[in-house]
């Protein structure tokens, strides 16, 4: 097994005749963290919705460790998705209960650690919590599983800036040979450093797929500034 | 976060820079143990890919070295890192010369401007 | 792992529908103790709120029914096909089990709604009753169920507890069939809703349609216990060629088959046509 993310001539299209992703070709190593940037529509969000299953692609094939998106598949894979998705009326800690029940390789006590680091209240209920504190939990249990893949829809997108150096610090202090990282963002400035490849997404297709160094060692510009010049208006 | 690089060039360029810099001050002093590369990766707000090929890079110059089991330590080479400051110094020397030329000041100028600045600075 | 599911399904709904029932029992002593009170005082004063609570009572008899389906079709449709649908269908679960697990705790939740009717129309009777002299009344119930009993057979009264296993089985089978229908909706982006109620309508026809071509449906089952209700003689002339046992098997198989394969159009579709947008 060479690859934890494979993508062979994928395509989704929502109605017929307009293709929100179109034949797309991605392989992603081991131990990389990638940055799926475009921006809003390009297809970030489907791509990585075909990866959990949540969508099924309209032609070609999405493999997650050479397996169809399946049980097998989502026991290893983590999934932070791009909106409030949790039942409200749980609390935090029946939600850190409820991930150790289900995900074999989730560690409750990486999970209050950083509950506790972030303020967040084991006992509160979650629909007493504001929006960005919210969207804390969901990155806190997602990134307290030891998963191979983690698939991280705008995970920076509604937290402020001490939550989001916090928040790309664990991803980095996560960092394993084994596991790759996918985050789709639209804010690249923020999570530049911290990357080794982008994919950029242009209208359902893929642009470019750069290591990031080589990037800016070839254009002499930040992969933000490239960013700004590929997706200019 | 971290560091701060200029996002248009290379990180692990600045890394090895920035790594460089600090041995040769001493700050990882010869033989020195250096943190995993997962840490100091995590410490600089940086990739750990990044971080490693910097190290690869320092390793290939004979800054650091790696032992199997015990991690990565600054060399104890100090002719080397003597070698490696004066040439570093020369180098900024340079670019401090040159710059003063483009303002008119001569590297005798420059000089005389030097001697009792750190007494004149701490007035 | 369907164990686990199965807790955090009866968790979800445990508070709807524990709500719902305390509130079907109060309402039914409300009542019946207004009933009461009005038969022991005769006071007209008593007439106005006696009217008052039946009314509330028939309300919350008729709500328990609606949010009992209501909240099996909300189980399923939000928590699986919307946004809570992220998280259930990241688990690492084959789609058999969460429809499973769904299926076992609206089955588990109907029968408990049942008995919590019953429940209420038995504090209504006693509580209706209550002036009158229920311990002289003993001997003649007594000797009503005595009478029924010898009235019909043995064949009648196991006929009549088939019905009760065949009527679980259809009700599981409904669920079954609302499920696959909420599935068949999701598949219209536009209006799954609207594509859902009626695709229950035609899906439950088109199994009404079936078993009536077949001739050998639950209607015939039906017929034979209807009749037998009015004299024991008839079962053996009503029942088809099939016979007895013969006619009620195939009843309940066709009744198995549709709840199978209702169960087997859910799963698929969830498997293969899951589109969470």
């Amino acid at each position: 097994m060479k690859e934890l993310l494979t993508c062979e001539g994928l395509t989704k299209s929502y109605q017929k005749g307009t293709n929100a992703l179109d034949n797309i070709e991605l392989h992603i190593g081991f131990g990389r963290i990638v940055g799926l940037l475009g921006p809003n529509g390009s297809g970030k969000t489907t791509l990585i919705k075909l990866a959990n299953g949540l969508l099924q692609p309209t032609a070609g094939s999405i493999r997650i460790a050479g397996m169809d998106p399946g049980p097998d598949t989502k026991a290893i894979v983590s999934y932070l998705p791009d909106a409030a998705w949790l039942p409200d009326w749980m609390r935090v800690e029946q939600l850190v209960e409820m991930f150790r029940d289900f995900y074999a390789d989730f560690d409750p006590a990486k999970a209050n650690e950083m509950l506790e680091k972030l303020e967040l209240s084991p006992k509160a209920p979650l629909k007493s919590l504001s929006k960005g504190n919210k969207e804390k939990v969901q990155l806190i249990l997602a990134m307290s599983r030891n998963a191979r893949l983690y698939l991280l829809d705008e995970p920076i997108g509604g937290v402020d800036p001490a939550a989001r150096d916090y928040i790309l610090n664990t991803i980095l202090t996560n960092y394993s040979r084994d596991a790759s990282v996918i985050i789709s963002t639209h804010l690249i400035e923020d999570v530049e450093p911290v990357l080794d490849e982008a994919v950029f997404l242009k209208n359902g297709r893929i642009f470019a797929h750069r290591s990031v160094d080589e990037l800016r060692e070839t254009e002499g510009m930040s992969v933000d500034a490239y960013f700004r010049e590929v997706f200019k208006c | 976060m971290g560091e701060r690089f200029d996002m248009s060039r290379p990180i692990y360029a600045q890394i090895v820079e920035r790594l460089k810099a600090k041995i040769l001050a001493g700050i990882y002093p010869p033989g020195g143990h250096l943190d995993s590369v997962r840490d100091m990766a995590a410490a600089a707000g940086v990739n750990p890919n990044t971080m490693q090929r910097a190290l690869a890079q320092l390793e290939a110059e004979g800054l650091v070295y790696t032992e199997r089991t015990t991690g990565r330590f600054v060399t104890e080479d100090t002719a080397l890192l003597e070698q490696l400051r004066d040439e570093t110094a020369r180098a900024m020397t340079a670019e401090y010369l040159e710059k003063m030329r483009g303002i008119g000041y001569g590297p005798a100028e420059a000089a005389k401007l030097m001697t009792g600045w750190e007494k004149k600075e701490s007035d | 792992m369907l164990k686990k599911l199965l807790k955090y399904e009866f968790k979800a709904t445990a508070r709807t529908y524990g709500g719902m029932y305390l509130a079907l029992l109060a309402a039914s002593v409300l009542f019946g103790g207004s009933v009461w009170r009005w038969n022991s005082t005769n006071s007209d004063a008593y007439s106005t709120l006696v009217g008052l609570l039946s009314l509330v009572y028939t309300a919350v008899i008729i709500g328990t029914v609606v949010v009992t389906i209501m909240t099996i079709v909300q189980r399923f449709y939000r928590n699986l096909l919307g946004r809570e649908g992220y998280l259930m269908h990241t688990l690492p679960v084959t789609e058999t089990q969460l429809v499973t697990s769904k299926l076992i705790s609206s089955t588990v939740w109907s029968l408990c709604s049942i008995l919590a009717a019953c429940l209420s129309f038995g504090i209504l009777a006693v509580l209706m009753m209550a002036d009158m002299d229920l311990l002289g009344q003993l001997p003649l119930m007594w000797s009503i169920i005595r009478e029924a009993f010898a009235r019909y057979n043995m064949e009648f009264w196991g006929a009549l507890a088939f019905s009760g296993v065949v009527g679980f089985v259809r009700m599981v089978s409904v669920i079954a069939c609302i499920y696959a229908a909420c599935m068949v909706g999701h598949q219209f982006k536009n209006h799954p809703a609207l594509a859902g109620i009626l695709s229950f309508f035609v899906m439950q026809y088109v199994q009404g349609w079936l078993e009536k071509l077949l001739q050998i449906g639950t209607g015939v089952y039906e017929t034979a216990i209807y009749s037998a209700v009015g004299d024991v003689g008839s079962i053996e002339t009503t029942v088809s060629a099939l016979g007895y046992m013969g006619s009620a098997m195939v009843t309940l198989g066709i009744a198995v088959a549709f709840g199978v394969f209702w169960f087997g159009l859910t799963v698929w579709l969830m498997r293969n046509k899951l589109n969470l947008e």
